[in-house]
């Protein structure tokens, strides 16, 4: 139909999950130098190994470290000051790693903050899920901390910023905010009302979602905008079927082999995520060509160091055998995402 | 935070090879921050990661060394030239580093630093990175301080000749445009890119967006114009979504049967031999229109129209164009 992504795809290639997984509990060890660039964003690559390893249904390969992981997670909480709560209330959450020189504190003991410390919404959003993905009971996270600053970094135009110093802000840390709110069964950090006014802002003239009003749809923004009014329990009230399917037909056109981004880009695995959640989220996955789609992945695959061209639980929406069933809105396994609906606070 | 540049990042753990970092890594040149006298007073601080860590990156001694005397200073708060270069390298040496860029501009702020430097500082790290939050989001603070466009359309027209759509660069072109007011010209560029390449979707968006913003759009006229641009530019190449969701946008204010030039255009496109699936498409939408306005002939065509879609023209939504055509069905009055 366009001109990308019309190479032949050989649909009998097979998905090499050991060699995967082996590639994301190597991840988890130790990273090279190269990487210090994502120095700042440690706990989503965590999040990225733990959830993969999770979705391959390989958890069994880092249990001897599942105790250790839970507790560098809960390390990076920032909790309110010790002595005056009110002095860091809006910047609590999760940080991104160790990076700021905070003392390692496991048991997220009560604490003297530290100066310019905040919590990050996508490392919030990521530390509750792998917690929630190694099956904790969070019973060290401060939900009411967290709420609080959460209701903080949203602006009265509905707009999250990732941090207390307010700088970036973006649908990104909406739908973070929407997912934390799920986890921790908590939604009085979010107000609801804006927030679906600003993601009705950002659907464009072809039915998809952009990162700011006027801009470009893109499928990546698009799941966010639609993930978040589905977390809202607010997809159904916001658009009518017929609207749903603007959006679902922007989503089908997207196929070419593997899904696009954008009108007119190429094809790349990772869209397989963003549109097939997207599709999934409006009950309409069933219309994705899954064996066109499944050849492309798999040819995505490298058969030497394990690891998709990019992420492998974009297989998880396509129902290979050898992978867990997929809760898309919160890009999490059902098995995890029951356990964490599970948990009493 | 790159969340969707992320995936990309970590499946290039193994090969990657990180200009940045290598340009980093002069060691010959570097001289520590604990040889440096003028940091003798300051006591590095280590990060703690505890006895077990995770995802541990083996940071070089620069990295290190740098992070070490950043984390002092930041507990210090220490707003002081010094405090300022700190960052600059901090910041070189990881662009994504958020927290280098807030406190630089924290210590600029408590200086009054001049923030016009600032457009040359981004400039060159947006050349090796392009897609990095941090450096847009800083050019987009420093075009507020110094209250001026500065040369910020030929910044990202510069960008975007070597991608054409990068997502940034168009943010914060928009953004730019919006704010002060730039809308002039903002047309002919959008057509300049057109010509470059017609499949240029964030060309045709911007089109869009501009046309709305500026009054383009609010009588049949103006509308029927942009109507015209776009079926040329479908003609010289049929299979073009992005032109075919612009003909969509334009007409969207109206209902199909108030801008006839659409189905004339998909009429005519459609005496070809080829079979065109996107102008097959919209004549669905078209059809569906009158149907379920009460059209009975209007939904055999639609129906007709969609079993050739699924059936042979766009077989890979074969089960999506049967799903239209039912649920078109179903809405239609009975």
């Amino acid at each position: 139909m366009s001109d990308s992504g019309s190479a032949t795809i050989d649909t009998q290639e097979t998905f090499i999950r050991q060699r995967h997984a082996k590639y994301f509990a190597m991840c988890l060890k130790v990273l090279p130098r190269s990487m210090a660039t994502l120095d700042t964003q440690r706990m989503t690559l965590v999040y990225f190994a733990v959830s993969g390893l999770d979705l391959l249904n390989s958890l069994a390969l880092i249990e001897s470290r599942r105790a250790a992981i839970i507790d560098w997670v809960y390390a990076m909480q920032v909790l309110p000051d010790k002595d005056n709560p009110g002095l860091n209330a809006q910047a609590c959450g999760f940080r991104p790693g160790s990076s700021v020189g905070a003392p390692y504190n496991p048991k997220c003991e009560a604490q003297a903050c530290l100066k310019h410390d905040s919590g990050h919404l996508a490392m919030s959003f990521t530390a509750l899920s792998v917690l929630a993905v190694l099956g904790d009971d969070f019973s060290r996270v401060n939900r009411q901390a967290i709420v609080q600053s959460m209701r903080a970094l949203q602006s009265d135009s509905g707009e999250f910023f990732a941090t207390a110093d307010k700088n970036e802000s973006d649908v990104r840390f909406l739908y973070c905010a929407c997912v934390v709110s799920h986890l921790i069964k908590d939604w009085s950090g979010v107000n609801k009302a804006t927030a679906v006014a600003y993601i009705k802002s950002r659907q464009t003239y072809d039915g998809s979602f952009a990162a700011a009003p006027g801009l470009e749809g893109h499928a990546g923004y698009t799941f966010l905008c639609v993930a978040s009014l589905y977390l809202m329990d607010q997809l159904d009230e916001v658009y009518t079927k017929v609207e749903q399917d603007r959006i679902i037909r922007w989503c089908i056109m997207r196929q070419q082999t593997g899904f696009t981004g954008r009108p007119g880009k190429l094809v790349d695995s990772c869209y397989s995520f963003w549109v097939g959640g997207t599709l999934k989220i409006l009950g309409a996955y069933d219309l994705v060509d899954r064996t066109c789609l499944r050849g492309f992945l798999l040819s995505t695959q490298s058969t030497t160091t394990g690891g998709l061209a990019k992420s492998p639980d974009t297989l998880a929406g396509v129902g290979e055998p050898d992978v867990l069933p997929l809760d898309a809105a919160i890009n999490m396994s059902e098995r995890a995402s029951q356990h964490a609906a599970s948990l009493k606070f | 935070m790159g969340c969707l540049a992320i995936c990309t990042q970590i499946s290039l753990l193994i090969v990657q090879s990180d200009s940045e970092y290598e340009s980093d890594s002069d060691s010959e040149t570097y001289v520590f921050f604990k040889d440096r006298p003028q940091w003798a007073d300051v006591k590095p601080l280590e990060q703690d990661d505890g006895p077990d860590p995770v995802v541990a990156i083996l940071y070089a001694d620069e990295f290190k060394d740098k992070m070490n005397y950043f984390r002092a200073i930041v507990q210090l708060d220490e707003r002081s030239q010094r405090a300022f270069d700190l960052t600059t390298e901090v910041i070189k040496a990881n662009p994504a580093n958020y927290h280098a860029w807030h406190f630089r501009r924290l210590v600029m702020d408590a200086l009054n630093l001049d923030y016009q430097p600032e457009l040359a500082f981004t400039h060159r790290l947006a050349e090796a990175n392009p897609k990095n939050y941090q450096i847009w989001h800083h050019r987009r603070v420093v075009a507020e301080k110094i209250r001026s466009p500065s040369n910020e359309l030929e910044f990202t027209a510069t960008q975007l000749d070597h991608d054409a759509k990068n997502y940034h660069a168009w943010t914060h072109r928009h953004w730019v445009v919006e704010a002060f007011g730039l809308w002039d010209g903002q047309l002919d560029y959008s057509a300049l890119l057109l010509q470059r390449d017609v499949r240029n979707n964030s060309a045709w968006n911007y089109r869009y967006w501009i046309l709305s913003k500026t009054n383009g759009l609010d009588s049949l006229a103006k509308i029927d114009e942009q109507l015209a641009f776009a079926f040329a530019l479908i003609r010289k190449a049929p299979n073009n979504e992005s032109a075919w969701n612009f003909v969509r946008g334009v007409a969207s204010s109206r209902r199909f049967g108030d801008t006839p030039s659409i189905e004339a255009f998909c009429t005519d496109l459609s005496k070809s031999p080829v079979h065109y699936p996107y102008c097959l498409g919209l004549q669905v939408e078209i059809q569906e229109e009158k149907a379920l306005a009460g059209n009975r002939d209007a939904l055999l065509e639609l129906e007709k129209l969609c079993d050739k879609l699924g059936n042979e023209v766009d077989t890979i939504r074969a089960k999506y164009w049967n799903y239209r055509k039912v649920t078109v069905r179903e809405r239609c009055p009975q």
